[in-house]
């Protein structure tokens, strides 16, 4: 839930060309769980040797080589007598660290008031810190070239910025201010809440993926108090409304403290170094690790529903269809993992090539393979598809999942997806940016620090029983929940061939405003 | 500025006989490979009635080629652990590899194959068709506030016609679009002496050049003609209009202006002043009307970087509370500021840090290098100006921002379109 209204220099970001894949294809096929990073590099183990040209040369493609073994980089843990963590990844390539501080509560902590993490999280820099008020920790945050970003997730507030190595110290001083010493000025609360307000009442109206996943989460984590810690992706205005500064405070008196915190440093820094900075800034902070939320099982969906959010007008329908995976810890996400890729990870996935480059139903179309610290891991594919045709999409969805679970994959398949999930790591972990990122993941889901490396060599071990296995137990989902954004008027019939539909107003709390019965011989097409 | 001067040392151009120039950027920081080709051409390139045309080349360009079949592409590059994806824009396109450094010969051969024979046939032509629809649908009419921002492009170049539609071009042309058309927008424009393949990464250059010519030398010379942009009109060109939108809801205004060229004198100012408006949290417009009077949600400033004549843009997406007239006299009050005195040595020096940073982050990865090199030996003739970009940026004192800024963004060159929110339906 990071945002940034700001649009950075476009000769260096290459905003506003056209691309042939949408970032969220190549999301997904990110998601599923990046690799190593490269320190020390060895040569790989056949090159073959150019063919002259007597021949055509492009008759046939080259054979195929082995990728370097390439560890993931060595991470230095220390700790500070007030519990921090520190770890440091040092990595000199460019002048660059960056520096992320990651406290282990996040959305999953709103309790019963959803959008308190977020909006706390967001006061911390918003309403000052330490010796600068909020415009004057901005300007200071922006005089280093940087930002301070701030993003909530499920299970974690990172609170990061990168500079260039000469600025580390000025960094980690607004970072250390932020963390320990917010003002939480009522003015600057107010204003706050209120831009909060306007963002989602603005998503409400126009992103289609936003108010998906609002009913998509709500429904996957639908338990009998309707308080699953997972199962608001966002809060809603009227949840945003019950927020107070006095709420906020109590967030951040019982979850911003040493104890529940790891400060991650990689780049351009010694870890000695590191260490004295971190020692320097937070050794004063006081505070224990807060009492976790309760994770209760999902209940079980007894009967398929079609949940469809009215977008009228909307020229496009964005579909969901979602079940769960195996927990992150299981031995078996490796196979998942790989199962997720043939499925739609990525340009040769099978939703892209069937739903996509065959169909043509669909410009963005993929599957994801979330990762939650607790509990069984959510899988979701997507897809975009035209009004008239969303009938026809939802069909193309469902076949190629209940293909994955009941057909085995073929073995160039499975080769495939192994050997791009083991060896993307390389450049997954080209920048700094990204292996700070990827020391994150393993605090936050609790993971050893060898684990990419053990993960990859379990990907290259995979065969083809081992990744059907885990598609016949992961991807079998009795009740999928289905969550299509639409424009109600056109498409409610035709979804109705699957199931009872039921129509949700995002503009007005998602409330159910009409639901049509299932009509099994409903014509996928819209008229 | 260490990194600068290291990628400015290793940066080393060939071409081949056959007109494809080539750009080596070797740096062994990394164990993988960034391959890209850019191709001279993009909807500058396009005719009346023919738009969309390059966009759709993007997309058929991975439809196979005379030895790589259908879908190869994606399959190959991936099950090498791979990573893949094309861009176009108004005066490129670019297609790019990123792999393991063990598997650059695979990237060259893909390219090369599809360089000398792709696909051009009426199957795949109807069946990307539709995917650019798709896409059409989602980045365009899906989204709030585009359509507007697509108006205020016709409205800045409407008698310059390079750039006077957007780079996905017209729905309509392309429904109208015949196969042959098709093909002859790539018999002109795709060919080896219109490309720049540039290779950045961890390669032996002396062996990789000798591999490039063996795949790429049979790729034919088209003669095709160069890019000539017509003069910059001398008169202003303001224009305003309204756009509604059913995605919006709350209004939105986007100014527009005519400026010089990417690299041409005033537009390094022009960039910086886009930032000192609009670029983080500390900007001017940010402050005033996102934090201080919470009239706006969002507000941006940017340029495009054409080759030919450009364009400045601010946006601001308003809040409940906010008003458009009101809005607009902030962004005009800004505008008249930016004329009117120069910025403070300090502002200015923020302004070129954020750029700073943002110029040595992005030169992090293998992928970026490649882009970026391609892009400026294909638009400026020479990929080594990268290494010496940034300090274009460090020159320009707050004078040349004030100069920039009386010469371009003046009342009589703003072209405006607000954008309205469609007024709420009625339950259904």
């Amino acid at each position: 839930m990071s945002r940034n209204p700001h649009v950075a220099s476009p000769r260096f970001a290459h905003l506003l060309s056209y691309g042939l894949l949408s970032l969220a294809v190549l999301d997904c096929t990110a998601a599923a769980t990046p690799p190593k990073a490269p320190l020390t590099v060895q040569p790989a183990r056949t090159l073959p040797k150019p063919a002259l040209a007597v021949t055509d040369p492009l008759v046939s493609p080259p054979p195929a080589t082995v990728a370097p073994d390439v560890p993931f980089p060595t991470i230095n843990h220390d700790k500070l007598e007030n519990g921090l963590e520190l770890r440091v990844v040092t990595r000199k390539t460019y002048p660059i660290i960056e520096l992320r501080l990651v406290l282990f509560s996040g959305t999953a902590s709103d309790g019963r008031e959803p959008g308190v993490a977020n909006v706390t999280d967001e006061l911390l820099k918003a309403g000052g810190a330490g010796p600068w008020n909020a415009a004057d920790l901005a300007e200071r945050a922006e005089s280093l070239g940087s930002s301070l970003e701030i993003e909530t997730g499920r299970d974690s507030t990172q609170i990061s910025m990168a500079v260039t190595t000469g600025d580390f110290d000025a960094a980690l001083d607004l970072l250390g201010s932020v963390a320990q010493k917010p003002r939480f000025a009522p003015l600057e609360f107010d204003k706050l809440k209120q831009r909060e307000l306007e963002r989602v009442k603005s998503a409400a109206k126009s992103s289609a993926s936003w108010a998906g996943s609002m009913v998509l989460y709500r429904q996957l984590f639908d338990s009998p108090d309707g308080t699953h810690p997972y199962s608001h992706f966002d809060a809603t205005p009227s949840e945003l409304q019950k927020v107070t500064l006095e709420s906020c405070k109590r967030w951040y008196e019982s979850n911003a403290t040493p104890e529940n915190a790891t400060l991650i440093v990689a780049g351009d820094v010694e870890p000695s170094v590191a260490e004295a900075a971190a020692k320097r800034v937070f050794s004063a902070w006081k505070g224990a690790r807060p009492k976790p939320p309760v994770f209760a099982a999902p209940v079980p969906k007894p009967e398929r529903v079609v949940w469809l959010v009215d977008r009228p007008h909307s020229a496009q329908s964005q579909i969901y269809v979602a079940g769960f995976g195996p927990e992150r810890s299981s031995p078996s996400w490796p196979a998942v993992a790989a199962a997720n890729q043939v499925l739609g990870g990525g340009v040769a996935g099978r939703l892209f090539l069937d739903v996509r480059e065959k169909r043509s139903l669909a410009y963005s179309t993929g599957s994801n393979l979330e990762e939650a610290a607790h509990g069984r891991e959510p899988i979701v594919l997507s897809a975009g598809t035209q009004t008239a045709k969303t009938g026809l999409a939802v069909q193309a969805l469902l076949d190629n999942l209940n293909q994955i679970a009941s057909v085995a994959p073929s073995a160039p398949e499975v080769a495939s997806a192994s050997r791009y999930l083991s060896d993307s790591f390389l450049f997954r972990t080209e920048t700094v940016g990204a292996v700070a990122g990827l020391t994150a993941k393993l605090a936050v889901l609790d993971l050893p620090d060898g684990y990419y490396d053990s993960y990859r060599h379990a990907l290259q071990k995979l065969d083809t029983a081992s990744v059907f296995n885990a598609a016949q137990t992961s991807f079998k989902f009795d009740n999928p929940v289905i969550v299509v954004a639409g424009d109600a008027s056109q498409i409610a019939a035709p979804l109705s061939h699957f199931a009872e539909v039921r129509i949700v107003d995002p503009e007005h709390g998602f409330h159910t405003t009409q639901s049509l019965p299932f009509n099994a011989s409903a014509p996928l097409l819209a008229p | 500025m260490a990194s600068l001067e290291r990628l400015g040392n290793a940066v080393q151009r060939v071409t081949l006989d056959n007109g494809l120039r080539v750009v080596l950027n070797p740096d062994r920081a990394a164990p993988t490979v960034a391959v890209s080709v850019t191709y001279g051409v993009g909807s500058s390139s396009e005719a009346l009635g023919r738009t969309g045309f390059a966009h759709l080349f993007e997309h058929m360009m991975f439809q196979g080629s005379e030895h790589a079949k259908k879908g190869e592409h994606f399959k190959l590059i991936s099950e090498r652990g791979g990573s893949l994806n094309g861009t176009t824009n108004s005066d490129r396109t670019n297609y790019y590899e990123v792999l393991p450094a063990n598997e650059l010969e695979l990237a060259l051969w893909l390219e090369a194959d599809r360089m000398r024979s792709l696909a051009v046939t009426p199957e795949n032509f109807e069946n990307q068709r539709a995917v650019v629809e798709e896409e059409y649908r989602m980045r365009v009419q899906n989204q709030a506030y585009v359509p507007g921002m697509m108006r205020l492009g016709e409205l800045v170049f409407k008698d310059y016609s390079p750039y006077a539609h957007d780079t996905i071009g017209s729905m309509a042309d392309l429904d109208a679009a015949k196969f042959d058309w098709v093909k002859e927008f790539h018999d002109q424009h795709y060919a080896s002496d219109n490309a720049v393949l540039t290779i950045a990464g961890d390669f032996d250059p002396e062996r990789t050049l000798k591999l490039v010519k063996n795949y790429f030398s049979r790729a034919a010379r088209k003669n095709t003609p160069a890019l000539v942009f017509p003069p910059m009109p001398n008169q202003p060109n303001a224009a305003r209009d309204t756009v509604r939108d059913h995605n919006a809801r709350t209004p939105g205004v986007i100014y527009g202006f005519m400026i010089p060229p990417a690299r041409a004198p005033g537009h390094y100012a022009l960039e910086l002043a886009g930032t000192l408006l609009a670029n983080g949290e500390s900007s001017r417009l940010y402050k005033e009307l996102v934090h201080d009077r919470a009239t706006a949600e969002s507000v941006s400033a940017w340029t495009e970087d054409h080759r030919g004549p450009d364009q400045f843009s601010v946006m601001a997406v308003l809040t409940d509370k906010g008003q458009l007239p009101e809005v607009e006299a902030a962004i005009d009050a800004q505008l008249t500021r930016l004329r009117n005195a120069p910025p403070t040595a300090q502002e200015l020096d923020k302004a070129k840090r954020q750029l700073r940073a943002s110029f040595v982050f992005g030169l992090q990865t293998n992928m970026g290098r490649a882009i970026q090199l391609g892009e400026f030996e294909t638009n400026f003739g020479d990929a080594r100006l990268l290494a010496h970009e940034l300090g274009r940026y460090l020159a320009v004192t707050p004078k040349d921002v004030q100069d920039a800024a009386q010469l371009w963004l003046t009342p009589e060159r703003a072209s405006r379109v607000e954008i309205l929110p469609t007024a709420k339906e009625s339950k259904r």
